[in-house]
């Protein structure tokens, strides 16, 4: 850093007649680049920092906590706003008002009940999926299958996930959701990929705690790229648009770039994590 | 284009078939007992679904309250000069809001839209780009998580909301520059 900054200030010293006389024009290059750099490492620490500070590790916490609070802060400010500031209608009714679903408070009393109610049935809908995947690919297993699909995208996954054996079941369940992503199956993306997450948990030195690996693969997955985006096409031509598939380039365009800065955000992180407890000199941890 | 879409369309449609038939086939050529053991693998589906519960409980009721509180307009109100500096019209910012909280949310968010400003037109193109290149994150970490247990998800939604970010950025700059 410190060898950044001296030669920022050639720069800028005139007396040195840096700015005006360089004796070699890819000095110039070589300094901008420089320059760039500073500021790019400047950027990615405070970046970083601001990550350490709104939690780190435990930052789920806090965002499932401030996500609930805001809506009810939110929620009571916009009733009572409505209720003594908003300008009312002339004509005042003399019917009962039903409070509960007049007011944003009520509304979201109603939502976090729906919501309980939706996360249970989408777990029980995913239960015979589930064990349908499951259970060929107990087979699959058994037949030596996923040890082969393995060994075939070694080269790939030797780079993603670094700490995994090559012929861990974990690689295959992974690449079979990825591709069934790309291919928008989704009743057997959501299968594969628990199933392998399951297999990244065996290789989980602290249970309770996600790995980098489980890291990677979910970043891998909620960018997903698909080949054709079923639904909205489908909703598209619904509508009667001229060229429903016309979002086909743009979007598969739109989730690579997604991918790649994902992908790119989860290794610094862990570059930066690995430094941190390098200096330290004890193991990571929160 | 068109050749593209029916030969994927043709390959999701073959895929699942052919792949249940080459894996119990292959079981079924290596002598593996392939009814005991499907059996045996497909006990922990269950286990599975009841494992998510709590986890996806957890998620969509914070998410509901933080949607039915009007939050989303709030946001909306903050961000939109910022958004604006890189082009997104101001009638997809909700879209780009809800996606990475809600997937039925998205979709309702994405017809409203098409319907009112025209399925062809660049808004129109820009929040089906948007639905069809990002994925709901909030959804995602809650149920693979939930299922191998793991509450402590480190940093594993900062960086899928990166990625959404991102995506979504290139959604807008992409249709931009094509349409």
């Amino acid at each position: 850093m410190f060898r950044n900054l001296r030669n920022l200030r050639n720069l800028i010293q005139p007396g040195k007649k840096r700015l005006f006389y360089f004796h070699k024009s890819h000095e110039i290059i070589f300094r901008s680049v420089e320059i760039a750099l500073y500021f790019f490492s400047a950027i990615r620490n405070l970046a970083l920092n601001l990550y350490c500070t709104l939690g780190g590790h435990a930052m789920l916490n806090h965002i499932w906590f401030w996500m609930i609070a805001l809506a009810i802060f939110i929620a009571a400010g916009n009733d009572i706003y409505n209720e003594f500031a908003a300008e009312k209608p002339a004509v005042q009714t003399e019917q009962k008002r039903n409070l509960s679903e007049e007011t944003k408070l009520g509304q979201v009393t109603s939502a976090a009940l729906k919501g309980a109610s939706t996360g249970v049935e989408i777990a029980i809908g995913l239960i015979g999926v589930m064990a349908l995947w499951l259970g060929v690919m107990k087979v699959a297993e058994e037949a030596g299958l996923t040890r082969m699909l393995a060994r075939g995208v070694r080269p790939i996954t030797k780079r993603l996930f670094p700490s995994i054996p090559t012929e861990h079941p974990a690689i295959s369940a992974m690449i079979m959701n990825i591709a069934a992503n790309m291919l928008g199956l989704s009743n057997a993306a959501t299968p594969l990929g628990l199933k392998a997450m399951e297999e990244l948990d065996k290789l989980n030195p602290n249970k309770g705690e996600a790995t980098d690996d489980m890291c990677t693969f979910l970043v891998i997955n909620t960018s997903a790229i698909t080949l054709i985006p079923a639904t909205a096409i489908a909703i598209r031509s619904s509508l009667n648009s001229v060229n429903p598939q016309i979002i086909i380039i743009p979007s598969i365009l739109a989730a690579t770039c997604a991918t790649i800065v994902g992908l790119t955000t989860v290794k610094l992180i862990q570059r930066f994590n690995r430094k941190k407890a390098a200096d330290k000199n004890m193991p990571k941890g929160d | 284009m068109e050749f593209f879409k029916t030969s994927i369309d043709w390959l999701s449609i073959a895929v699942i078939p052919v792949m249940l038939l080459v894996f119990l086939g292959m079981g079924y050529a290596k002598k593996v007992k392939v009814y005991e053991k499907f059996v045996e693998g497909a006990k922990e589906g269950f286990e599975v679904g009841v494992k998510i519960i709590p986890y996806l409980v957890a998620m969509l009721v914070a998410i509901a309250m933080f949607r039915a509180s009007g939050a989303l307009d709030i946001l909306t109100v903050v961000l939109r000069p910022f958004t604006e500096l890189i082009g997104m019209p101001s009638e997809v910012l909700p879209m780009a809001l809800m996606r990475p909280l809600s997937g039925s949310g998205s979709l309702g968010v994405m017809t409203e839209l098409m319907k009112t400003h025209g399925v062809d037109s660049l808004i129109g193109i820009m929040a089906s780009t948007m639905f069809g290149s990002t994925e709901t994150t909030f959804y995602v970490v809650a149920v693979y998580f939930g299922a191998v247990n793991v509450q402590r998800t480190r940093y594993a939604l900062p960086a899928g909301l990166v990625a959404d970010a991102a995506g979504l950025i290139a959604a807008t700059l992409i249709t931009r520059a094509l349409f």
